[in-house]
């Protein structure tokens, strides 16, 4: 080193990089083998202190006498020295992770966190791209009356309509004015083209009160389903209406709308490009803590 | 791993684009082959497989 660093508090500073303080350890000599540039003896003590700039690492040395030296290293993977040395084999595994190693998602986080904005504005995008092109075509709409002490057959069918354009998703709106009540809707959509038909059934139910707690209100008076690629043709509804058999004679809309917006897609598509990073975030942090633990500044240990 | 990411990002987004234009949902609906042309005349003759659902008649 041309010159020592500066020291700041638990850091250091040189050539304008920043060094956090690593560990500080009371080192003793008690073998010597090999070449040094000082004369060491066995019994020799030191306080070594370790400061981290991954992958450079500043080293103090502080013998009793206060005489200090600084060192500065670069890390080097095993590999990289099993090769220099021209030895035979595979080099041992490294354990754990040391203090001046340089992290693999060191920028990475970063960038996929940039990456992940971006993709997140392009999906607000092709929403805003995709809600304003969609026809939102209604090509079936009514409103009805279900009595559940009504008696004869519940069930009817609607007037037929035409579904448009290629195979696409095609949404049923039930509303209802059910308070503190339910209603379930028995539906198939029925080609009448191919008497293929698609089946499901959907609740509407809206409970409200007011207890100790509050007021509280469970449910709601509308309910939407996409069905997937239904193809063009012409369809009819059936419907078939339950509710609370002690209740009141329930009002309820059914709409069918081809070109709707499936904001489903978009929330999946939202985690789906969220959680990647979250996990890298989760991995690089765990690197991190990994270093660390090994440090006088192990999380947990103030 | 960032080109992994982009690469990823934009196979997510193709895909949302197909599911989109395909109509793609996670509706739970049962498709039914060759439902007879009585229905239409007869509605009591059809059963949905979801009809006797048990529901929740509750509130807080």
């Amino acid at each position: 080193m041309k010159s020592p660093p500066t020291v700041a508090g638990s850091s250091v500073t040189y050539l304008g990089q920043h060094y956090k303080h690593f560990q500080t350890a009371a080192a003793k000599t008690t073998f010597v083998l090999g070449e040094f540039p000082w004369q060491v003896r066995v019994g020799e003590t030191a306080e070594a202190t370790d400061y981290v700039h991954p992958p450079m690492v500043i080293s103090s040395e502080t013998t009793e006498d206060k005489e200090v030296t600084w060192s500065i290293g670069e890390y080097t993977p095993g590999e990289d020295i099993w090769t220099a040395f021209g030895l035979e084999g595979e080099p041992p595994r490294a354990t754990g992770i040391y203090a001046n190693e340089p992290s693999p998602y060191k920028g990475r986080v970063l960038r996929l966190w940039g990456a992940w904005l971006l993709f997140t504005v392009a999906l607000f995008v092709v929403a805003i791209g995709v809600g304003i092109t969609l026809p939102h075509e209604v090509a079936m709409r009514g409103s009805y009356r279900f009595d559940p002490k009504g008696p004869g057959e519940a069930s009817f069918v609607s007037p037929a309509f035409e579904l448009k354009g290629h195979a696409s998703g095609v949404a049923v709106a039930t509303g209802s004015n059910v308070d503190n009540n339910w209603i379930y809707v028995n539906y198939a959509l029925i080609n009448s083209d191919t008497n293929d038909a698609y089946d499901f059934g959907r609740e509407v139910s809206y409970y409200h009160g007011v207890d100790s707690d509050g007021s509280w209100s469970e449910g709601s008076t509308a309910d939407e389903v996409v069905l997937p690629s239904v193809p063009p043709g012409h369809y009819y509804l059936r419907i078939e209406p339950e509710g609370n058999l002690m209740g009141p004679s329930v009002a309820y809309t059914v709409a069918v709308t081809r070109g709707v917006q499936n904001e489903m897609l978009y929330l999946v598509a939202f985690f789906a490009l969220l959680v990647p990073v979250i996990l890298v975030t989760i991995r690089s942090g765990s690197f991190e803590q990994r270093r660390w633990a090994e440090s006088d500044h192990a999380p947990g240990s103030d | 791993m960032s080109r992994l990411y982009f690469a990823y990002g934009l196979t997510v987004l193709a895909l949302l684009a197909a599911g989109e234009y395909r109509g793609w949902s996670l509706a739970s609906v049962n498709e039914v082959k060759n439902v007879p042309n009585s229905v239409r005349d007869n509605p009591g003759s059809y059963r949905s497989v979801y009809a006797g659902y048990h529901h929740y008649v509750g509130g807080k």
